[in-house]
Protein backbone atom coordinates (compact mmCIF):
# COMPACT_ATOMS: atom_id res chain seq x y z
CA UNK A 1 0.00 0.00 0.00
CA UNK A 2 1.07 3.22 -1.08
CA UNK A 3 -0.03 6.84 -0.29
CA UNK A 4 -1.61 8.41 -3.51
CA UNK A 5 -0.86 11.42 -4.28
CA UNK A 6 -3.97 13.41 -3.94
CA UNK A 7 -4.26 12.41 -0.48
CA UNK A 8 -4.85 15.22 1.84
CA UNK A 9 -1.77 15.84 4.94
CA UNK A 10 -2.69 17.96 7.58
CA UNK A 11 0.90 18.47 10.11
CA UNK A 12 0.34 18.77 13.58
CA UNK A 13 2.26 19.22 16.25
CA UNK A 14 1.90 18.92 20.27
CA UNK A 15 4.77 20.12 23.21
CA UNK A 16 4.28 18.96 26.51
CA UNK A 17 0.96 18.36 26.00
CA UNK A 18 0.33 21.83 24.73
CA UNK A 19 -1.18 21.85 20.95
CA UNK A 20 0.94 24.34 18.63
CA UNK A 21 0.12 23.34 15.29
CA UNK A 22 -3.74 21.57 14.28
CA UNK A 23 -5.50 20.60 11.09
CA UNK A 24 -7.55 23.70 10.06
CA UNK A 25 -10.52 21.71 9.44
CA UNK A 26 -10.54 20.54 13.31
CA UNK A 27 -9.60 24.36 14.66
CA UNK A 28 -12.65 25.77 12.53
CA UNK A 29 -15.03 22.70 13.99
CA UNK A 30 -13.12 23.03 17.58
CA UNK A 31 -14.37 26.71 17.84
CA UNK A 32 -17.70 25.67 18.84
CA UNK A 33 -16.87 22.38 20.30
CA UNK A 34 -14.29 21.82 23.16
CA UNK A 35 -14.22 17.97 22.38
CA UNK A 36 -13.38 18.74 19.08
CA UNK A 37 -10.36 20.84 19.98
CA UNK A 38 -8.89 17.98 23.08
CA UNK A 39 -9.37 15.32 20.11
CA UNK A 40 -5.95 15.58 18.93
CA UNK A 41 -4.08 15.55 22.10
CA UNK A 42 -6.45 12.96 23.69
CA UNK A 43 -6.16 10.94 20.65
CA UNK A 44 -2.05 10.73 20.27
CA UNK A 45 -1.05 9.04 22.92
CA UNK A 46 2.33 7.80 22.92
CA UNK A 47 3.94 4.46 24.04
CA UNK A 48 7.41 5.56 25.63
CA UNK A 49 8.31 1.98 25.47
CA UNK A 50 8.46 2.34 21.45
CA UNK A 51 10.96 5.57 21.71
CA UNK A 52 10.74 7.15 18.28
CA UNK A 53 9.14 4.69 16.66
CA UNK A 54 6.13 5.75 14.24
CA UNK A 55 2.64 5.60 16.10
CA UNK A 56 -0.26 5.13 14.08
CA UNK A 57 -4.10 5.44 14.50
CA UNK A 58 -7.63 6.17 13.44
CA UNK A 59 -8.49 9.30 14.67
CA UNK A 60 -12.10 9.41 14.49
CA UNK A 61 -13.77 13.29 14.10
CA UNK A 62 -17.40 13.19 15.37
CA UNK A 63 -19.42 14.36 12.48
CA UNK A 64 -16.88 13.97 9.74
CA UNK A 65 -15.40 10.42 9.55
CA UNK A 66 -12.38 8.35 9.97
CA UNK A 67 -8.62 9.66 9.32
CA UNK A 68 -5.44 8.10 9.69
CA UNK A 69 -3.00 9.31 12.30
CA UNK A 70 0.51 8.86 12.43
CA UNK A 71 2.73 10.51 15.10
CA UNK A 72 6.44 10.22 16.54
CA UNK A 73 7.50 11.10 19.82
CA UNK A 74 10.81 12.88 19.43
CA UNK A 75 12.83 15.54 21.35
CA UNK A 76 12.35 18.78 20.28
CA UNK A 77 15.13 20.26 18.07
CA UNK A 78 17.99 22.87 19.75
CA UNK A 79 18.19 19.98 22.89
CA UNK A 80 15.74 22.06 25.29
CA UNK A 81 15.01 20.75 28.35
CA UNK A 82 12.32 20.56 30.98
CA UNK A 83 12.29 21.82 34.78
CA UNK A 84 13.39 18.31 35.22
CA UNK A 85 16.22 18.69 33.26
CA UNK A 86 14.65 15.59 30.80
CA UNK A 87 15.04 16.38 26.77
CA UNK A 88 12.04 17.74 26.06
CA UNK A 89 9.87 15.84 23.60
CA UNK A 90 6.90 16.59 20.69
CA UNK A 91 4.65 14.57 19.58
CA UNK A 92 4.82 15.46 15.49
CA UNK A 93 2.63 14.08 13.19
CA UNK A 94 0.12 14.00 10.14
CA UNK A 95 -3.77 13.38 9.68
CA UNK A 96 -4.52 12.30 6.54
CA UNK A 97 -7.49 11.83 5.05
CA UNK A 98 -6.58 8.02 2.79
CA UNK A 99 -7.37 5.53 5.82
CA UNK A 100 -5.23 3.28 3.27
CA UNK A 101 -2.41 5.62 2.85
CA UNK A 102 1.22 4.31 4.16
CA UNK A 103 2.44 6.83 6.14
CA UNK A 104 5.81 6.61 7.25
CA UNK A 105 8.64 8.32 8.53
CA UNK A 106 9.50 9.73 5.10
CA UNK A 107 6.17 11.31 5.13
CA UNK A 108 6.63 13.28 8.52
CA UNK A 109 10.46 14.53 7.80
CA UNK A 110 8.84 16.28 4.59
CA UNK A 111 5.67 18.04 6.66
CA UNK A 112 8.83 18.90 9.32
CA UNK A 113 9.60 22.04 8.10
CA UNK A 114 6.01 23.32 8.60
CA UNK A 115 6.42 22.42 12.46
CA UNK A 116 9.91 23.75 13.37
CA UNK A 117 9.10 27.29 13.35
CA UNK A 118 5.95 26.88 15.86
CA UNK A 119 8.01 24.64 18.02
CA UNK A 120 10.80 27.21 18.40
CA UNK A 121 8.45 29.91 19.00
CA UNK A 122 6.84 27.95 21.97
CA UNK A 123 10.18 26.76 23.73
CA UNK A 124 11.90 30.18 23.68
CA UNK A 125 9.00 32.32 24.28
CA UNK A 126 6.11 29.88 25.28
CA UNK A 127 2.68 30.46 23.72
CA UNK A 128 -0.56 32.47 24.49
CA UNK A 129 -3.92 32.02 22.13
CA UNK A 130 -5.09 29.01 20.00
CA UNK A 131 -3.19 26.69 18.28
CA UNK A 132 -1.96 27.74 14.53
CA UNK A 133 -4.00 25.57 11.98
CA UNK A 134 -2.40 23.86 9.15
CA UNK A 135 -3.88 23.75 5.53
CA UNK A 136 -3.77 20.54 3.94
CA UNK A 137 -1.05 19.35 1.89
CA UNK A 138 -1.38 17.16 -1.12
CA UNK A 139 0.99 13.62 -0.55
CA UNK A 140 2.49 14.46 -3.91
CA UNK A 141 3.00 18.49 -2.73
CA UNK A 142 5.95 19.89 -1.57
CA UNK A 143 5.39 21.75 2.00
CA UNK A 144 6.68 24.97 2.35
CA UNK A 145 7.67 25.73 6.00
CA UNK A 146 6.31 27.92 7.91
CA UNK A 147 6.36 31.57 7.03
CA UNK A 148 8.87 33.73 9.09
CA UNK A 149 7.75 35.52 11.77
CA UNK A 150 8.15 39.66 12.18
CA UNK A 151 11.30 39.33 14.20
CA UNK A 152 13.15 37.16 12.11
CA UNK A 153 12.04 39.37 9.12
CA UNK A 154 13.21 42.18 11.08
CA UNK A 155 16.28 40.63 11.97
CA UNK A 156 17.11 40.12 8.22
CA UNK A 157 16.21 43.34 6.75
CA UNK A 158 18.60 44.90 9.42
CA UNK A 159 21.34 41.84 8.50
CA UNK A 160 20.77 43.02 4.80
CA UNK A 161 20.84 46.44 5.39
CA UNK A 162 23.76 46.42 7.54
CA UNK A 163 25.57 44.21 4.90
CA UNK A 164 24.29 47.04 1.61
CA UNK A 165 25.99 49.92 4.23
CA UNK A 166 29.24 47.89 4.43
CA UNK A 167 29.78 47.09 0.64
CA UNK A 168 28.71 51.05 -0.18
CA UNK A 169 31.65 51.81 2.31
CA UNK A 170 33.93 49.45 0.49
CA UNK A 171 32.89 50.48 -3.05
CA UNK A 172 33.20 54.13 -1.78
CA UNK A 173 37.08 53.01 -0.51
CA UNK A 174 37.43 51.14 -3.60
CA UNK A 175 36.40 54.20 -6.47
CA UNK A 176 38.21 56.49 -4.09
CA UNK A 177 36.55 60.24 -3.58
CA UNK B 1 -5.79 -12.05 38.78
CA UNK B 2 -6.45 -11.96 42.53
CA UNK B 3 -9.74 -11.02 44.32
CA UNK B 4 -8.54 -8.54 45.94
CA UNK B 5 -7.44 -5.33 44.46
CA UNK B 6 -5.88 -1.84 45.91
CA UNK B 7 -6.17 1.16 43.90
CA UNK B 8 -2.90 3.63 44.65
CA UNK B 9 -3.62 7.10 43.16
CA UNK B 10 -0.23 8.34 42.83
CA UNK B 11 0.14 12.38 42.92
CA UNK B 12 3.14 13.49 41.47
CA UNK B 13 3.98 17.22 39.79
CA UNK B 14 5.82 16.46 36.02
CA UNK B 15 9.19 15.49 36.53
CA UNK B 16 8.60 13.92 40.04
CA UNK B 17 9.85 10.36 38.69
CA UNK B 18 6.19 8.69 38.69
CA UNK B 19 6.65 5.96 35.17
CA UNK B 20 10.47 5.64 36.18
CA UNK B 21 9.23 4.77 39.64
CA UNK B 22 6.47 2.26 38.61
CA UNK B 23 9.04 0.54 36.40
CA UNK B 24 11.43 0.47 38.83
CA UNK B 25 9.18 -0.94 41.30
CA UNK B 26 8.04 -3.43 39.04
CA UNK B 27 11.50 -4.46 38.02
CA UNK B 28 12.84 -5.05 41.32
CA UNK B 29 9.90 -6.76 43.03
CA UNK B 30 9.13 -9.05 39.61
CA UNK B 31 12.33 -11.36 40.65
CA UNK B 32 12.76 -13.29 43.84
CA UNK B 33 15.17 -12.00 46.02
CA UNK B 34 16.76 -13.23 49.54
CA UNK B 35 13.42 -13.11 52.10
CA UNK B 36 11.17 -11.95 49.40
CA UNK B 37 7.63 -13.94 49.90
CA UNK B 38 6.44 -13.16 46.28
CA UNK B 39 6.82 -11.64 42.93
CA UNK B 40 4.97 -9.25 40.87
CA UNK B 41 3.74 -10.20 37.82
CA UNK B 42 1.83 -8.22 35.04
CA UNK B 43 0.70 -8.43 31.60
CA UNK B 44 3.33 -10.10 29.33
CA UNK B 45 2.88 -6.53 27.13
CA UNK B 46 3.06 -4.32 29.99
CA UNK B 47 5.91 -6.33 31.38
CA UNK B 48 7.78 -5.53 27.86
CA UNK B 49 7.10 -1.71 28.06
CA UNK B 50 7.88 -1.48 32.02
CA UNK B 51 11.03 -2.83 31.39
CA UNK B 52 11.74 -0.83 28.28
CA UNK B 53 11.45 1.90 30.18
CA UNK B 54 13.78 0.97 33.36
CA UNK B 55 16.30 -0.57 30.90
CA UNK B 56 16.24 2.93 28.74
CA UNK B 57 17.28 4.71 31.92
CA UNK B 58 19.82 2.59 33.23
CA UNK B 59 21.65 2.33 29.82
CA UNK B 60 25.17 4.03 30.21
CA UNK B 61 24.59 4.09 26.48
CA UNK B 62 21.93 6.04 26.26
CA UNK B 63 22.73 9.69 27.30
CA UNK B 64 19.15 11.06 28.40
CA UNK B 65 16.95 9.68 30.47
CA UNK B 66 13.24 8.41 29.51
CA UNK B 67 11.08 11.10 28.25
CA UNK B 68 7.92 12.94 29.35
CA UNK B 69 4.65 11.37 29.97
CA UNK B 70 2.13 12.46 27.14
CA UNK B 71 -1.27 13.69 28.36
CA UNK B 72 -3.10 10.42 29.16
CA UNK B 73 -3.94 7.92 32.04
CA UNK B 74 -2.15 4.53 32.12
CA UNK B 75 -3.18 2.22 34.81
CA UNK B 76 -0.34 -0.24 35.70
CA UNK B 77 -1.48 -3.13 37.84
CA UNK B 78 0.61 -5.73 39.72
CA UNK B 79 -0.59 -9.23 40.95
CA UNK B 80 1.81 -10.53 43.86
CA UNK B 81 2.43 -14.18 43.29
CA UNK B 82 3.53 -17.18 45.33
CA UNK B 83 4.17 -20.00 43.35
CA UNK B 84 5.08 -23.52 45.07
CA UNK B 85 4.64 -27.21 44.37
CA UNK B 86 1.09 -26.88 45.23
CA UNK B 87 0.34 -24.17 42.73
CA UNK B 88 -0.02 -20.45 41.86
CA UNK B 89 -1.34 -18.15 44.45
CA UNK B 90 -1.96 -14.56 43.92
CA UNK B 91 -3.56 -13.34 47.05
CA UNK B 92 -3.31 -9.27 46.45
CA UNK B 93 -3.38 -7.21 43.06
CA UNK B 94 -1.66 -3.54 42.91
CA UNK B 95 -3.10 -1.23 40.79
CA UNK B 96 -1.08 2.00 39.82
CA UNK B 97 -2.67 5.13 37.59
CA UNK B 98 0.81 6.60 36.08
CA UNK B 99 -0.50 9.68 33.82
CA UNK B 100 1.10 13.04 32.52
CA UNK B 101 1.89 15.17 35.50
CA UNK B 102 0.39 18.43 34.09
CA UNK B 103 -2.51 16.59 34.40
CA UNK B 104 -2.41 17.41 38.68
CA UNK B 105 -2.68 21.53 37.06
CA UNK B 106 -4.71 21.48 34.00
CA UNK B 107 -5.25 25.17 34.51
CA UNK B 108 -1.69 25.82 34.15
CA UNK B 109 -1.02 28.67 31.49
CA UNK B 110 1.57 26.27 29.67
CA UNK B 111 -1.29 24.28 28.48
CA UNK B 112 -3.65 26.58 27.30
CA UNK B 113 -7.06 25.20 28.20
CA UNK B 114 -10.49 26.59 28.68
CA UNK B 115 -12.69 25.90 31.45
CA UNK B 116 -14.80 23.95 29.06
CA UNK B 117 -11.96 21.54 28.22
CA UNK B 118 -10.98 20.98 31.50
CA UNK B 119 -14.43 20.18 32.12
CA UNK B 120 -14.71 17.32 28.60
CA UNK B 121 -11.62 16.13 28.54
CA UNK B 122 -11.50 12.59 28.39
CA UNK B 123 -7.93 11.79 30.32
CA UNK B 124 -8.54 14.49 33.17
CA UNK B 125 -12.31 12.79 33.84
CA UNK B 126 -10.06 9.16 33.95
CA UNK B 127 -8.03 10.54 36.43
CA UNK B 128 -10.54 12.32 38.32
CA UNK B 129 -12.36 9.40 38.69
CA UNK B 130 -9.49 7.01 39.76
CA UNK B 131 -8.68 9.97 42.38
CA UNK B 132 -12.28 9.98 43.51
CA UNK B 133 -12.16 5.85 43.92
CA UNK B 134 -8.27 5.03 45.01
CA UNK B 135 -7.39 2.94 48.58
CA UNK B 136 -4.37 4.37 49.07
CA UNK B 137 -2.15 7.55 48.20
CA UNK B 138 1.02 7.89 46.88
CA UNK B 139 2.44 11.68 47.24
CA UNK B 140 5.47 11.82 45.77
CA UNK B 141 8.08 14.74 45.73
CA UNK B 142 10.30 15.58 43.63
CA UNK B 143 13.89 14.94 44.97
CA UNK B 144 15.52 17.48 42.38
CA UNK B 145 12.90 20.34 42.94
CA UNK B 146 13.36 19.82 47.13
CA UNK B 147 17.02 19.92 46.86
CA UNK B 148 16.54 23.54 44.84
CA UNK B 149 14.13 24.54 47.41
CA UNK B 150 16.41 24.06 49.94
CA UNK B 151 19.27 25.57 48.26
CA UNK B 152 16.83 28.70 48.41
CA UNK B 153 15.83 28.97 44.32
CA UNK B 154 13.76 32.07 44.09
CA UNK B 155 11.62 30.49 41.85
CA UNK B 156 10.53 27.28 44.73
CA UNK B 157 10.11 29.60 47.47
CA UNK B 158 6.59 28.03 49.28
CA UNK B 159 6.78 25.42 46.39
CA UNK B 160 6.04 22.47 49.10
CA UNK B 161 3.42 24.03 51.09
CA UNK B 162 1.26 24.80 48.14
CA UNK B 163 2.20 21.31 46.48
CA UNK B 164 1.41 19.72 49.53
CA UNK B 165 -2.04 21.79 49.75
CA UNK B 166 -3.21 21.17 46.67
CA UNK B 167 -2.74 17.39 46.73
CA UNK B 168 -4.65 17.29 50.50
CA UNK B 169 -7.44 19.58 49.56
CA UNK B 170 -7.88 16.84 46.85
CA UNK B 171 -7.57 13.99 49.45
CA UNK B 172 -9.97 15.95 51.85
CA UNK B 173 -12.43 16.77 49.04
CA UNK B 174 -12.93 12.94 48.78
CA UNK B 175 -13.18 12.57 52.26
CA UNK B 176 -16.71 13.71 52.76
CA UNK B 177 -17.54 10.43 50.65
CA UNK B 178 -16.16 7.79 52.29
CA UNK B 179 -15.04 9.36 55.98
CA UNK B 180 -12.03 8.32 56.26
CA UNK B 181 -8.66 9.04 55.36
CA UNK B 182 -6.58 6.01 53.19
CA UNK B 183 -3.43 5.35 53.81
CA UNK B 184 -0.38 8.03 52.93
CA UNK B 185 2.51 7.73 51.79
CA UNK B 186 5.03 10.53 51.02
CA UNK B 187 7.66 9.32 49.05
CA UNK B 188 10.80 11.37 48.11
CA UNK B 189 11.73 10.52 44.44
CA UNK B 190 15.45 11.06 43.53
CA UNK B 191 16.56 10.28 47.21
CA UNK B 192 20.37 10.33 46.24
CA UNK B 193 20.63 13.73 45.21
CA UNK B 194 19.17 14.83 48.33
CA UNK B 195 20.78 11.94 51.15
CA UNK B 196 23.67 13.69 53.05
CA UNK B 197 24.02 16.40 51.30
CA UNK B 198 25.10 19.92 52.82
CA UNK B 199 22.62 22.68 52.66
CA UNK B 200 23.60 25.53 54.53
CA UNK B 201 26.24 23.66 56.19
CA UNK B 202 23.54 20.08 57.32
CA UNK B 203 23.40 17.12 55.94
CA UNK B 204 19.77 16.47 54.42
CA UNK B 205 18.53 13.36 56.02
CA UNK B 206 15.45 11.80 56.13
CA UNK B 207 14.71 12.95 59.39
CA UNK B 208 15.08 16.42 58.28
CA UNK B 209 12.95 16.23 55.29
CA UNK B 210 9.79 14.69 56.94
CA UNK B 211 10.29 17.30 59.79
CA UNK B 212 9.98 19.63 56.43
CA UNK B 213 7.14 18.20 55.07
CA UNK B 214 5.03 17.90 58.61
CA UNK B 215 5.92 21.66 59.85
CA UNK B 216 4.17 22.69 56.30
CA UNK B 217 1.09 24.54 58.29
CA UNK B 218 -1.32 22.74 55.89
CA UNK B 219 -0.03 19.48 56.20
CA UNK B 220 0.70 19.86 59.62
CA UNK B 221 -3.29 19.87 60.33
CA UNK B 222 -4.17 17.63 58.03
CA UNK B 223 -2.07 14.87 60.52
CA UNK B 224 -4.06 16.63 62.89
CA UNK B 225 -7.17 15.63 61.17
CA UNK B 226 -5.84 12.13 60.87
CA UNK B 227 -4.84 11.39 64.42
CA UNK B 228 -8.24 13.14 65.41
CA UNK B 229 -10.24 10.95 63.59
CA UNK B 230 -7.97 7.56 64.24
CA UNK B 231 -7.30 7.75 60.26
CA UNK B 232 -4.14 5.84 58.24
CA UNK B 233 -0.73 6.87 59.29
CA UNK B 234 1.68 8.89 57.09
CA UNK B 235 4.96 7.60 56.05
CA UNK B 236 7.73 9.38 54.59
CA UNK B 237 9.77 7.37 52.10
CA UNK B 238 12.99 8.37 50.75
CA UNK B 239 13.23 6.68 47.59
CA UNK B 240 15.84 5.93 44.07
CA UNK B 241 15.06 4.19 40.69
CA UNK B 242 18.75 4.17 39.60
CA UNK B 243 21.07 5.17 42.80
CA UNK B 244 24.17 6.71 42.50
CA UNK B 245 24.34 5.93 38.43
CA UNK B 246 22.50 9.44 38.37
CA UNK B 247 24.12 12.33 39.67
CA UNK B 248 23.55 16.31 39.37
CA UNK B 249 25.78 18.28 37.57
CA UNK B 250 26.23 21.14 39.68
CA UNK B 251 27.37 23.16 36.43
CA UNK B 252 24.28 22.36 34.20
CA UNK B 253 21.76 21.93 36.92
CA UNK B 254 20.73 18.83 34.94
CA UNK B 255 20.76 15.16 35.90
CA UNK B 256 23.41 13.00 34.62
CA UNK B 257 24.12 9.40 33.94
CA UNK B 258 27.29 8.28 35.27
CA UNK B 259 28.35 5.47 33.67
CA UNK B 260 31.04 3.29 35.77
CA UNK B 261 28.67 3.77 38.78
CA UNK B 262 26.53 0.95 39.91
CA UNK B 263 22.82 0.80 39.70
CA UNK B 264 21.12 0.54 42.95
CA UNK B 265 17.79 1.06 43.86
CA UNK B 266 16.87 2.13 46.98
CA UNK B 267 13.35 1.30 49.03
CA UNK B 268 11.44 1.03 45.80
CA UNK B 269 9.03 -1.68 47.67
CA UNK B 270 8.59 -0.22 50.68
CA UNK B 271 5.87 1.94 49.87
CA UNK B 272 4.38 -1.02 47.96
CA UNK B 273 5.00 -3.01 51.17
CA UNK B 274 3.16 -0.84 53.65
CA UNK B 275 0.09 -0.86 51.86
CA UNK B 276 -1.90 -3.53 52.45
CA UNK B 277 -0.81 -3.43 56.19
CA UNK B 278 -1.95 0.18 56.26
CA UNK B 279 -4.87 -0.16 54.50
CA UNK B 280 -6.37 -2.96 56.94
CA UNK B 281 -5.53 -1.05 59.97
CA UNK B 282 -7.23 1.35 58.61
CA UNK B 283 -10.23 -0.42 58.02
CA UNK B 284 -9.92 -1.97 61.65
CA UNK B 285 -9.94 1.47 62.87
CA UNK B 286 -12.81 2.63 60.47
CA UNK B 287 -14.66 -0.32 61.67
CA UNK B 288 -14.32 0.22 65.17
CA UNK B 289 -15.58 3.98 64.88
CA UNK B 290 -18.65 2.99 62.70
CA UNK B 291 -19.88 0.60 65.21
CA UNK B 292 -19.02 3.12 68.33
CA UNK B 293 -17.55 5.00 70.43
CA UNK B 294 -15.95 2.70 72.77
CA UNK B 295 -13.95 0.28 70.53
CA UNK B 296 -13.97 -2.74 73.29
CA UNK B 297 -17.05 -2.91 73.38
CA UNK B 298 -18.23 -3.13 70.40
CA UNK B 299 -15.34 -5.98 70.00
CA UNK B 300 -16.88 -7.44 72.90
CA UNK B 301 -20.63 -7.43 71.33
CA UNK B 302 -19.70 -8.41 68.25
CA UNK B 303 -17.79 -11.72 70.17
CA UNK B 304 -20.69 -12.65 71.57
CA UNK B 305 -22.46 -13.39 67.67
CA UNK B 306 -20.76 -16.98 68.10
CA UNK B 307 -22.46 -18.11 64.93
CA UNK B 308 -21.12 -14.95 63.19
CA UNK B 309 -17.43 -15.71 64.48
CA UNK B 310 -17.50 -19.47 63.04
CA UNK B 311 -18.52 -18.32 59.23
CA UNK B 312 -15.73 -15.86 59.83
CA UNK B 313 -12.83 -18.13 61.34
CA UNK B 314 -14.31 -20.18 58.71
CA UNK B 315 -13.68 -18.08 55.80
CA UNK B 316 -10.71 -17.08 57.10
CA UNK B 317 -8.78 -21.16 57.09
CA UNK B 318 -11.01 -22.02 53.47
CA UNK B 319 -9.14 -23.67 51.03
CA UNK B 320 -11.13 -21.18 48.19
CA UNK B 321 -10.03 -17.73 50.15
CA UNK B 322 -12.89 -16.12 50.47
CA UNK B 323 -10.97 -13.71 52.69
CA UNK B 324 -10.23 -11.69 49.47
CA UNK B 325 -13.77 -11.23 48.41
CA UNK B 326 -14.21 -9.73 51.63
CA UNK B 327 -11.42 -7.07 51.35
CA UNK B 328 -12.54 -6.59 47.41
CA UNK B 329 -16.36 -6.01 49.06
CA UNK B 330 -15.07 -3.41 51.42
CA UNK B 331 -13.34 -1.83 48.93
CA UNK B 332 -15.83 -1.65 46.34
CA UNK B 333 -18.73 -0.59 49.38
CA UNK B 334 -16.64 2.48 49.79
CA UNK B 335 -16.63 3.33 45.99
CA UNK B 336 -19.75 3.18 46.56
CA UNK B 337 -19.81 5.77 48.61
CA UNK B 338 -19.32 4.23 52.13
CA UNK B 339 -20.28 2.22 54.60
CA UNK B 340 -23.22 3.81 56.70
CA UNK B 341 -25.78 1.30 56.23
CA UNK B 342 -23.26 -1.55 56.90
CA UNK B 343 -25.28 -4.33 58.98
CA UNK B 344 -24.13 -5.70 62.45
CA UNK B 345 -23.90 -8.57 60.81
CA UNK B 346 -21.54 -7.74 58.14
CA UNK B 347 -19.61 -5.49 60.44
CA UNK B 348 -19.10 -8.27 62.85
CA UNK B 349 -17.36 -10.60 60.14
CA UNK B 350 -15.33 -7.41 58.98
CA UNK B 351 -14.68 -6.66 62.40
CA UNK B 352 -13.31 -10.08 63.33
CA UNK B 353 -11.54 -10.58 60.24
CA UNK B 354 -9.42 -7.20 61.00
CA UNK B 355 -8.44 -8.05 64.10
CA UNK B 356 -7.15 -11.25 63.83
CA UNK B 357 -5.19 -9.52 60.64
CA UNK B 358 -4.36 -7.06 62.68
CA UNK B 359 -3.13 -9.13 65.13
CA UNK B 360 -1.05 -11.31 63.15
CA UNK B 361 0.81 -7.57 61.66
CA UNK B 362 0.92 -6.48 65.44
CA UNK B 363 2.90 -9.64 66.53
CA UNK B 364 5.01 -10.25 63.04
CA UNK B 365 6.68 -6.74 63.57
CA UNK B 366 7.76 -7.44 67.31
CA UNK B 367 9.17 -10.31 66.24
CA UNK B 368 10.91 -9.32 63.24
CA UNK B 369 12.39 -6.67 65.14
CA UNK B 370 14.56 -9.29 67.09
CA UNK B 371 14.90 -12.19 64.46
CA UNK B 372 14.86 -10.47 61.14
CA UNK B 373 17.01 -12.67 59.32
CA UNK B 374 15.51 -16.33 60.95
CA UNK B 375 12.36 -14.71 60.52
CA UNK B 376 12.78 -14.07 56.35
CA UNK B 377 14.40 -18.15 56.25
CA UNK B 378 11.54 -19.10 58.02
CA UNK B 379 9.20 -17.63 55.02
CA UNK B 380 11.44 -19.16 52.44
CA UNK B 381 10.05 -22.20 54.09
CA UNK B 382 6.64 -21.28 54.28
CA UNK B 383 6.47 -20.29 51.14
CA UNK B 384 6.58 -23.51 49.94
CA UNK B 385 4.42 -24.67 52.14
CA UNK B 386 1.12 -22.26 51.57
CA UNK B 387 -1.74 -23.77 49.87
CA UNK B 388 -4.43 -21.84 50.16
CA UNK B 389 -5.52 -18.00 48.94
CA UNK B 390 -5.78 -17.08 52.91
CA UNK B 391 -2.18 -19.18 53.77
CA UNK B 392 -0.69 -16.75 50.97
CA UNK B 393 -2.28 -13.48 51.67
CA UNK B 394 -1.27 -14.39 55.97
CA UNK B 395 2.60 -15.18 54.43
CA UNK B 396 2.30 -12.19 52.10
CA UNK B 397 1.16 -9.84 54.98
CA UNK B 398 3.79 -11.10 57.25
CA UNK B 399 6.60 -10.15 54.42
CA UNK B 400 5.71 -7.29 54.58
CA UNK B 401 5.67 -6.65 58.39
CA UNK B 402 9.65 -8.09 58.25
CA UNK B 403 10.46 -5.59 55.20
CA UNK B 404 8.70 -1.98 57.08
CA UNK B 405 9.98 -2.96 60.92
CA UNK B 406 13.31 -3.40 59.06
CA UNK B 407 12.45 0.01 56.84
CA UNK B 408 11.30 1.38 60.43
CA UNK B 409 14.09 0.71 62.25
CA UNK B 410 16.48 2.13 59.86
CA UNK B 411 14.14 5.33 59.12
CA UNK B 412 12.63 5.89 62.81
CA UNK B 413 11.28 9.07 61.53
CA UNK B 414 9.39 7.82 58.86
CA UNK B 415 5.63 7.77 60.47
CA UNK B 416 4.28 10.82 60.68
CA UNK B 417 1.28 11.57 63.03
CA UNK B 418 0.12 9.47 65.83
CA UNK B 419 0.36 5.49 64.52
CA UNK B 420 -2.45 3.06 64.43
CA UNK B 421 -1.80 -0.16 66.65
Amino acid sequence: MTIVATSRLWPFVIVESRLIVTPDFLARRGGSDPRIRRLLVNAARVDQARGTALHRRVLTVPGEGAYALAYRYVPVPGGARDEATRVMHMAEGVVCDDLDAELTDETLNRTRGYLLGPVRRYVDQGWSGPPLSSRAVLAGESVEPTPWSLGRLAAVVVLAAAGLTVLLLALKRVLGP
Amino acid sequence: MSATTLRVMVFGERGAGKTLYLAGLFRGMSVSGPGSVFTLQTGEVDRLKLNRIYADAVNPLLKNFPPSTHWQTEPWRFDCQITNRHGTFRPLSVEYLDYSGEMLDPLDARLGMTDEEIEVDPELRALRGYRDHADAYLLMIDGLKLLRMLRGAPELAGWLEHYLSDQLQVMEQRLTGTGGRPPLHVVVSKWDLLDGRMVDGVPVTLGAVAGLVARQPTFAAHLDGRAQDRDAPVRVIPVSVTGPFAALDEETGEIVKVPGRPVQPYNLDVPFTALLPDTIRWRREQLLADTGPSGEGVERKLNRRAALLAHARAFVGSARGPLAERLDRWATRRQNGGSPAMSIATAGLAGELLHQLGAVLDEQESRSRARLREIQEEHQRRRQAVATESEAITLALQGFAVRLAEFEEKNPGSLLGEVLS
